[in-house]
């Protein structure tokens, strides 16, 4: 039974338990640095904003991880340890770098406009525009020594 | 319904379209402009939504054949190793401009007097001084009186923030003895005719939701309309008509509900860059202009200058909140500006100091080239790299070769299909030696300013070519010149061209101001001569 929906791939509970895994293995939280994980991100609209080519590969590439934890371990790659998920993760960007590559980099663009995560790097969670931000007009005394050298421009004869 | 004559017909309404309606408008003549683009909706622009660094909007790539809106054209750039960059609207390119707006030099205009290389300008620096002057008050400049490396003159507008890196940079290029200024920047700093000052929103080439940015939009189009010129939007010109007399009857073109139309016009005026003015030339052939229109020197489309472009970045241990405040503005160095032959290679370069690279723009470069892991150790990796990156533009002089050159396509058509443009160029072992020269300085001044890392670009940059010049120069001799010494065609009385296509060198700055000065300088000479004008 599907119970995900991003455009028009379905998740079944079983791949998006293990796209939560992949999203915290790529970002995990860092609770010293107030950071969330990227499996705390809203998932169904980092879904939706995927590109069409990995939302198409998207169950398969997750079925090939939980394979592979079977053939190593005969566990769900849900059930392995950290360390082990990240190995069998490791080896599937090996084989095929371009799923988790561009996975990845698609958490991280979602991960950086998150409000939660915006506080942490000390910026408002808002668009730029109307507020803006300061920044200082700067100490115009550091060019006392430019002027002292004088003028550089080229002469020309006329 | 056949159009009315018009006075004088304006083709393309971006910097230089602007400039010369303003500089005509006194004249109570009867103006009209033709532009193939729309209005742009500042509401519309990326630093409205909190996406902003990868909103998908319209704005946001550089290239033609990238964005394909409706009012653009391709360019077949494949023979290029720089891309043709441009945007099509009411402002044109300046709505992507960073507005880094240096001036040219006195010596840019003197290359072949000074230097044994290239053409020397029919004009000089101090004929363009007035408009200059009189196009930093029209588009509201900031800056700081009394660089060195330039005459002397007086921006009307406080200089743009330095920031802690602008601060930074200084430093270093003073440890180096080395010249550095805030930079001439078309963007307000304080209320400006009727205009909101900067916000530091960061991303000015994707367009300013303040409209604080100098756009031709915002700084020229109210003001000129208001004064009387007319602007049609949406509507692309074929081709310019002429008669037996090797006169400019007026254009052909569609009109917004996509109807061919003629506009007849007693002066027809070119404003359509350094690349579509050639083009569209080239494509108003005729029984007296086999070759295109104006071009009975062969030279329409021919020394294209594109000013081949390098780039180092440096990464800081300190945060220096570089990603805050206008993009492409802070300071410049012109320590290497003039010819020293010592240096390998004859004119020179600007360097541009641009701020760093905002939140996701430093994840995704980082986890890209996995300088930011995956894992345990992502968010030490980002705290590395973010806020603490700082870039450094070369823009290099290119000198006019013939062999670099805008042709039609035989194939590539617009929409409507008109023939579209090929470029075929390659950056000269001059401006390589002078693009490694700098790249190194650059690397040099990064290192004073304290990066603990510092990576260069390979060169010249692909997606550069935003600088269109020389393509139908300015010249007393009609067989060396495309136009004479106040813009009009040698082979056509009543044709004008006032964009970079004019430029008899490049220079080694960005050119907006001084393709403004230029226009602005023209519709001057016109104004002067109005009684003799077509003599």
């Amino acid at each position: 039974m599907p119970t995900k929906i991003a455009s028009d791939v379905s998740l079944s509970d079983a791949h998006y338990d293990i796209l939560m895994v992949v999203l915290d293995q790529i970002i995990p939280a860092d609770p010293g640095k107030g950071k969330p994980s990227a499996a705390e991100l809203d998932v169904d609209e980092l879904l939706r904003t995927l590109d069409a080519q990995i939302l198409s590969s998207i169950t398969v590439q997750l079925d090939l991880l939980d394979d592979a934890a079977h053939a190593q371990s005969d566990k769900s790659f849900v059930e392995l340890d950290r360390a082990t998920q990240n190995e069998v993760m490791d080896a599937l960007r090996r084989n095929d770098p371009g799923f988790l590559q561009r996975l990845a980099i698609h958490t991280a663009t979602m991960y950086y406009q998150d409000a939660r995560v915006m506080a942490t790097i000390g910026l408002p969670p808002r668009p730029p525009y109307p507020e803006g931000y300061t920044v200082p007009r700067g100490d115009l005394s550091l060019l006392d020594p430019v002027k002292e050298r004088g003028s550089i421009w080229r002469r020309t004869s006329d | 319904m056949p159009n009315d004559i018009v006075d004088v017909l304006i083709i393309g309404a971006g910097a230089s379209g602007a400039a010369v309606a303003w500089g005509l408008a006194d004249t109570r003549m009867r103006i009209v402009c033709l532009e193939q683009g729309d209005w742009m909706n500042p509401s519309n622009y990326p630093s409205n939504f909190q996406d902003w660094e990868v909103h998908g909007g319209e704005t946001t790539a550089a290239s033609p054949n990238f964005r394909s809106r409706d009012a653009d054209y391709p360019i077949d750039d494949s023979d290029s190793p720089i891309a043709i960059l441009n945007f099509n609207a009411v402002g044109g390119s300046t709505i992507l401009y960073s507005a880094h707006f240096p001036r040219f030099h006195p010596s840019d205009f003197r290359v072949r007097s000074l230097d044994g290389v290239g053409d020397d300008w029919p004009i000089d620096y101090f004929d363009l001084e007035p408009f200059f002057a009189q196009n930093d008050r029209n588009m509201g400049v900031s800056g700081l009186r009394g660089d060195p490396a330039i005459p002397d003159h007086s921006p009307p507008l406080p200089h743009i923030p330095l920031g802690k890196m602008g601060e930074a940079m200084g430093r270093g290029f003073n440890r180096l003895g080395w010249h550095w200024w805030p930079s001439d920047s078309a963007i307000i700093t304080e209320p400006y005719e009727g205009r909101g000052q900067c916000l530091n929103l960061g991303p000015c080439n994707t367009g300013c939701a303040q409209g604080a940015k100098s756009s031709v939009d915002i700084a020229y189009w109210p003001v000129v309309q208001r004064m009387g010129v007319e602007l049609r939007t949406n509507c692309r010109v074929s081709h310019i008509t002429v008669d037996d007399n090797d006169m400019a009857t007026g254009a052909v073109y569609w009109d917004a509900d996509g109807v061919e139309q003629h506009q007849p016009a007693e002066m027809v005026i070119m404003a359509c860059n350094g690349v579509g003015t050639p083009r569209l030339l080239l494509n108003s052939k005729s029984s007296q202009f086999p070759e295109g229109l104006a071009n009975r020197s062969g030279l329409v489309g021919k020394n294209l200058m594109l000013h081949p472009w390098g780039h180092a970045s440096g990464l800081f241990a300190e945060p220096l909140e570089s990603h805050f405040g206008p993009q492409g503005c802070c300071i410049l160095s012109q320590q290497f500006y003039e010819t020293d032959l010592s240096r390998g290679f004859v004119r020179g370069y600007n360097l541009q100091i641009t701020r760093g690279s905002p939140p996701v723009s430093t994840a995704r470069m980082g986890m890209a080239t996995g300088s930011i892991p995956w894992g345990a150790g992502h968010h030490d990796g980002f705290e590395r790299l973010y806020d603490r990156t700082v870039h450094v533009g070369v823009c290099a002089e290119d000198l006019p070769e013939e062999h670099n050159r805008v042709v039609l396509d035989d194939e590539l058509k617009d929409s409507n299909g008109v023939p579209a443009p090929r470029i075929e160029y390659r950056a000269s072992e001059n401006s390589l030696n002078m693009l490694a020269h700098g790249t190194d300085r650059a690397a040099e001044a990064l290192e004073a300013a304290g990066a603990i890392e510092v990576n260069k670009s390979s060169f010249p940059m692909r997606m550069a070519g935003w600088h269109l010049l020389g393509t139908a120069r300015m010249g007393s001799d009609p067989n060396r010149s495309v136009v004479n010494e106040w813009g009009r065609s040698h082979d056509v009385r009543n044709l004008f061209i006032v964009d970079g296509s004019v430029f008899v060198t490049s220079g080694g700055v960005n050119p907006t101001t001084t393709i403004q000065a230029v226009a602005l300088y023209i519709a001057d000479s016109i104004k002067n001569r109005l009684a003799t004008l077509f003599d």
